[in-house]
């Protein structure tokens, strides 16, 4: 076998690769700066949730014939609006709100994948996410929003982590926190819909909630557990790019493992720091 | 719901909130601080004195033990700031001195990079008194806030507190119910339970015919011994 450094040079020579770490990179940053919030919020299913809706989305854009991310974002984002006002009026607790919501979309994208018998592959690949084949528009597309979520957070970090550490407070201070929750939907719902692509909806609340607790055991101040947790994303994204394309694995899959195998080797760091 | 309830503060003053559970303290101080609008009547402040500027807030601390929240203690503390900022609400050079400054005065400069979570109960109850402080706030609010402290810590943090009534001016109002202790610092009790019980001072409250009349067999004596045997340097005083 070549060394590594050849394969991953011959990989950087495809443009389908150098896309696939564009946007997956982008994408990973977002999905880390919102982790952050909604993991110490206990928002962390929020991803999942909104990912099953997507899913559904995904099979309705499928069936029109229409562009699966323009249609998954918007409907996300109402989804995300329905998932607070629930938690709210409803008075049901978060985690009941995410699953009924979720339940709900996976039963109607399955019903309309057992309609439309032609798309059943394409939706398989959004199930898993397929990166490597993503599209020049859908790389466009995820550029431009990805910066607009990270500069959205990066604009509002005092204000979110107000929220974060304690939301009644930050209503005494008058940080809008009605507004800011609307936001952090608005924002999770965009970077799932992107997300999507790379990991899948199976898959991609563990790109929000593996690099926030993997910073969680190493870093002491907020803003440097942010920056880890990007560090963590980007790299696992970057990684599992490599690694999939070299051992021919699904990337979603490299991606998450990777992930998962960071938080183990960071959570038995701090043990043998803790003895 | 509370009704019925009117009173007047004066800038300095120091009052204790007591009532029994459901009495409508919180609604009282959620009102206060705009959280909850009134169903009718109103609350009226000074026309130089801002809302939310100008009220700091300390809530009970039983709601904030997150061991793994990653925070350190002056990116706490500098969250009190953000009600002074408008669009990213970015912090200053300036601020961060306010910051340096506030957690001398609270002797927290050793701990000023140590996570919250790590602290203890009266280590955390002081830096969120930093918080509210670093503002400046010309008036503060206090939820049950030593209701997790032992006694030794307890008696010091009233003790910051009667500082900064008695030589800052700041004007004090502390939920709590612990009506015994109250007596020794606070120099106005306000009773509810449902509507406006009482409203006096201190003195008064332990003389109140109608208070005894209220407490029934026990009367408010079993928290006013010793304002009544003399004994206690009391606020009132």
């Amino acid at each position: 076998m070549e060394p590594v450094t050849v394969l991953i040079a011959e990989a950087l020579r495809y443009d389908f690769i150098r896309k696939a770490l564009l946007a997956g990179s982008l994408i990973g940053i977002c999905c880390s700066f919102l982790g952050i919030f909604l993991v110490l919020r206990k928002y962390s299913l929020i991803g999942d949730g909104l990912a099953h809706v997507s899913f559904a989305t995904v099979a309705i854009a499928l069936l029109l014939s229409a562009s699966p991310l323009l249609v998954t974002i918007p409907v996300t984002v109402l989804a995300s609006f329905f998932i607070l006002k629930l938690n709210e009026k409803a008075e049901l607790h978060g985690d009941a709100a995410i699953g009924l919501v979720s339940s709900t979309a996976v039963a109607l994208g399955v019903l309309l994948a057992s309609l439309g018998k032609g798309f059943n592959v394409d939706l398989m690949s959004y199930l898993f996410g397929s990166i490597l084949v993503i599209r020049q528009e859908d790389v466009v597309i995820s550029a431009v929003l990805s910066l607009v979520v990270i500069f959205m957070v990066l604009y509002n970090f005092n204000s979110l982590f107000a929220l974060t550490y304690d939301e009644e407070f930050a209503r005494v201070l008058g940080l809008g926190a009605g507004r800011m929750n609307i936001l952090l939907a608005v924002l999770t719902s965009i970077t799932i819909s992107l997300g999507i692509r790379i990991v899948g909806t199976m898959l991609i609340s563990s790109l929000i909630i593996f690099p926030t607790v993997t910073a969680l055991q190493f870093s002491r101040g907020f803003k440097g557990t942010l920056l880890l947790s990007a560090c963590f994303s980007v790299a696992c994204i970057l990684l599992g790019v490599f690694i999939s394309y070299i051992l021919n694995f699904p990337t979603g899959a490299v991606i998450v493992l990777l992930n998962c195998g960071c938080f183990l080797l960071a959570f038995g760091l701090r043990r043998l720091q803790k003895r | 719901m509370l009704s019925d309830v009117s009173f007047t503060l004066a800038a300095g003053d120091y009052v204790g909130i007591a009532g029994p559970n459901g009495s409508g303290k919180t609604t009282l101080i959620k009102a206060i601080l705009g959280l909850l609008t009134p169903a009718s009547g109103e609350i009226l402040f000074d026309p130089d004195f801002s809302r939310p500027q100008s009220i700091g807030y300390l809530p009970q601390i039983i709601k904030l033990h997150d061991r793994i929240f990653p925070a350190k203690v002056q990116e706490i503390v500098s969250m009190g700031l953000l009600a002074q900022k408008k669009g990213s609400r970015r912090l200053t050079r300036k601020d961060r001195l306010c910051v340096l400054n506030i957690l001398k005065k609270l002797e927290l400069m050793p701990i000023r990079d140590s996570r919250i979570g790590n602290l203890s109960g009266g280590q955390q109850q002081r830096v969120l008194l930093a918080r509210t402080l670093v503002a400046s706030p010309r008036m503060l609010i206090l939820d049950e806030p030593t209701s997790a402290l032992d006694p030794k810590i307890r008696e010091d943090f009233y003790n910051i507190l009667k500082g900064l009534n008695e030589q800052e001016g700041i004007t004090i109002l502390l939920i709590s119910h612990d009506i015994g202790s109250m007596g020794r610092f606070t120099r106005k009790m306000l009773y509810l339970d449902r509507k406006l019980i009482f409203f006096g001072t201190y003195e008064e409250f332990c003389r109140s015919e109608d208070m005894t009349r209220y407490f029934g067999p026990l009367s408010q004596h079993q928290f006013c011994w010793r304002h009544l045997d003399g004994t206690c340097d009391c606020a009132d005083r």
